[in-house]
């Protein structure tokens, strides 16, 4: 029996040291985005891997050249997007790794056709995270995207990645929305998705060459530039920076906006920062017809003031808060009868309605795109402001 | 045969039994629970604690008869000595069932989720093994174990709670029962179902086996009810943090759940390690299959010593990681018997069978009062 025990803790050293799914990690390309074109056969699929000779500790190691980038990206054609990642494996010297992918490009042209023909395999391959950024290239091809250098950062989809959750943080741009978010207002009965839209500025060629981050003014470079609307699963127009902050602020997925406003008749503007922004969206039924209410609260600091008011008079404090209410409403109504316009409710009103009054949705399901374009939506805002920053007095003041 | 290792506190059963009462949800239930009553789950599961009454009611009726003997020596006694035995192989063939249809679950759970390229024999052998192995030591190192992962199972439910807890989105469960309450009548039926069926396992160890025996009811109970509350917790969870949408969309909505489990925003990707609850889970359903069974045989043939006995589990064991190997054709076949044959073939017979075995216990206690 003793043999026996022995044997077998023997054979557990051996057994237990891994299993049949090791793989080393000098072994793996890790893919860092992975963008996505459309041809007549099918998918132009191409992926961006980081260079790790070039990439970790800051210092290029041994057997590397100035010459090389931080990245390759590696490119191949297939029917489906397994495949075409499986071709890659043809080129690639190292079995590529997906699990740490931060970004999907999608090109415009792709994203019109329908993003449904593609999703299955991000939401069913299990390597894959689901929380990794998605973005439309509005004027470049996906696989040029992930060829530009940036500078500050060397990883492309890092940077991109960077850039899209600093647009939303700081500057209040709704733009990083996650492949599960997107899934889920597919899947979710009475709202459409929105992507974030970059644009590329420059030339593509020239943004690919190391010359590009040699530089203290890049030529080409990658812009967080607004928002995609899709109804169902295909893209049907765009929201810009500002229209993009105020859809944001309707579905209550940011904290801080950046508010410019004017503050007198002479053209001259002043600006507030709003922290805790909260947007409330209600839905409401009288005598049959649909209504919307939004309201925005929040309260605000002033940044910058322009103009000749005495700030510290409390009832001058009053006119600056209706004054930026007034701002808001506006550019709220603004946003709203734009998203009419592209008939697509990515507010989500009659979510709205399916989850608060489901018995008139039901009578209503078949006529919502009419009803949508005619939705009576009231805006209200209530911001409050709190300080006034480290001067009580401004500029022009005297 | 004589056991020295024959003894559980009140404390490991109510573990145990909680433990069982998970496992058919991994890889099956909380799929099917999904698809079928969808956002309304959760008043499914809250009305299944009232179903539950039933089942709970029957199981301790019959464990009162002749509190001393094992499931098999009570059948004998209540039916004689052939129908008895008929009985027994009745019952081990649906622990057996039970088995081979954890084995396969979880085998497929480890292979999509984890161990990609690690063949399925693999995993099902190191599984049966050593629940094997934990069987021939008898129940109290079943129980100890149990023990051991109950308090991992409690850090992994604070864990999730306190991270999930406040993720939750209330517009998920909107709008409720728009096909009225019956839907959520009958899924409370399945709930119940696959947390009930394998609870006839713990009918294998007799009331003398028990430290602290008197609130032997108590215990079981809380396991019961402990087992069925964090269900509905998990389905609570599930809808308010995904929504029931995507969790249908997913056949482990449970492990896609923790991956967003984020401690204090610094530590995240918490998934693998939280998912070890469902393994406790089918793992204890496992090893105490395969003691019913090896008690089964135990018992039909008389088997006295100790070494049969030992190849007996173990040969059980092999041939259940066989079977499981070969249950289902694919995927959707499993998720397909989970939702629709399970409760019917199997719990409905099974409680068909206990409502039958428990008025003849009625009857035996009328004739001795008698």
């Amino acid at each position: 029996m003793k043999y026996i025990k022995f044997f077998i803790l023997t054979l557990s050293i051996l057994l237990l040291t891994g299993c049949w799914n090791y793989r080393e990690l000098e072994d793996l390309l890790i893919v860092s985005a992975l963008g996505i074109d459309s041809n007549e056969d099918g998918f132009d699929i191409s992926v961006e891997v980081i260079n790790d000779k070039m990439v970790g500790g800051g210092e290029q190691s041994s057997g590397s050249s100035s010459e090389e980038t931080p990245i390759v990206v590696y490119s191949s054609k297939a029917k489906t997007i397994r495949e075409a990642i499986d071709k890659i494996i043809l080129e690639s010297p190292k079995r590529l790794y997906l699990g740490h992918m931060n970004l999907l490009v999608i090109s415009e042209d792709i994203a019109k056709k329908g993003i449904n023909e593609f999703l299955d395999y991000f939401m069913r391959d299990t390597e894959i995270r689901k929380t990794f950024f998605t973005t439309v290239v509005k004027n470049a091809k996906a696989s040029d995207v992930l060829k530009i250098l940036q500078p500050i950062e060397n990883i492309t989809a890092v940077s991109i990645q960077s850039s899209l959750e600093i647009a939303n943080v700081y500057y209040g741009e709704f733009s990083n929305q996650t492949l599960e978010e997107i899934v889920r207002c597919l899947f979710t009965t009475g709202r459409n998705p929105t992507i974030a839209a970059t644009e590329v500025t420059g030339d593509v060629k020239k943004g690919s060459k190391n010359d590009n981050v040699s530089t203290t003014s890049p030529k080409t470079s990658i812009k967080v530039k607004g928002t995609t609307v899709f109804k169902g699963d295909k893209l049907v127009g765009y929201l810009n920076e500002k229209e993009a902050i105020y859809y944001a602020v309707v579905r209550d997925k940011i904290d801080t906006i950046s508010l410019s406003f004017p503050c007198d008749k002479k053209d001259n503007y002043a600006n507030i920062i709003i922290d805790g922004v909260k947007g409330k969206l209600k839905a409401t039924v009288d005598k049959d017809e649909p209504k919307i209410a939004i309201d925005i609260a929040g309260n605000a600091a002033i940044t910058e003031f322009n103009c000749k008011i005495d700030l510290k008079k409390p009832s001058n404090i009053k006119k600056i808060e209706e004054m930026a209410n007034k701002e808001i409403v506006k550019q709220m109504k603004k946003t709203v009868k734009k998203v009419k316009e592209l008939n697509s409710d990515i507010f989500g009103f009659e979510e709205q309605f399916y989850r608060n009054h489901y018995k008139y949705w039901k009578k209503k399901k078949d006529k919502w795109d009419e009803l949508f374009k005619d939705i009576e939506v009231k805006v209200k805002s209530d911001i409050k402001i709190e300080r006034i920053s480290s001067s009580v007095e401004t500029a022009k003041s005297r | 045969m004589e056991e020295t290792n024959d003894k559980i506190s009140g404390f490991q059963l109510s573990v145990i039994t909680h433990f069982l009462t998970g496992a058919i949800f991994v890889g099956f239930g909380i799929i099917s629970m999904f698809s079928l009553a969808g956002r309304d789950l959760w008043i499914s599961s809250i009305i299944s604690f009232i179903v539950c009454i039933i089942p709970t009611m029957l199981l301790i009726y019959y464990l009162n008869y002749n509190p001393d003997q094992n499931l098999f020596q009570k059948n004998r006694s209540l039916f004689g000595k052939w129908i008895g035995t008929i009985v027994n192989i009745i019952l081990s063939g649906y622990v057996l069932f039970m088995l081979v249809l954890v084995l396969w679950s979880s085998t497929g759970f480890a292979i999509t989720m984890y161990l990609i390229k690690t063949p399925s024999y693999f995993i099902a052998g190191i599984f049966v093994l050593v629940a094997a192995y934990a069987t021939t030591k008898g129940i109290e190192t079943i129980g100890r174990t149990s023990e051991i992962l109950a308090y991992l199972t409690i850090i992994i439910l604070i864990i999730n709670i306190i991270s999930l807890g406040t993720q939750i989105n209330l517009d998920f469960f909107k709008p409720v029962l728009i096909n009225g309450i019956t839907p959520p009548i009958r899924h409370s039926l399945h709930f119940t179902s696959y947390l009930f069926t394998p609870l006839i396992m713990i009918a294998v160890i007799p009331k003398k086996n028990i430290v602290q025996n008197k609130k032997y009811k108590r215990y079981l109970i809380a396991g019961i009810y402990v087992g069925h509350f964090i269900m509905a917790l998990t389905f609570t969870l599930i809808t308010g943090v995904i929504s029931s949408e995507i969790a249908s969309f997913y056949r482990f909505p449970a492990y896609y759940v923790q991956r967003k489990v984020s401690i204090g925003g610094a530590i995240n990707n918490l998934e693998n390690f939280l998912s070890l609850y469902w393994f406790f889970n089918t793992f204890l359903l496992i090893t105490m299959a395969i003691y019913f069974l090896s008690k089964f045989f135990e018992d039909l043939f008389k088997i006295k010593s100790k070494k049969i006995n030992s190849i007996t589990t173990y040969g059980i064991s092999i041939i259940a990681g066989y079977l499981s190997l070969n249950l289902f054709k694919n995927t959707v076949d499993s998720i397909e018997f989970a939702k629709k044959s399970f409760p019917v073939f199997i719990s409905t017979t099974l409680l068909g069978l206990m409502i039958i075995i428990n008025i003849a216990v009625f009857i035996k206690k009328r004739k001795k009062k008698a």
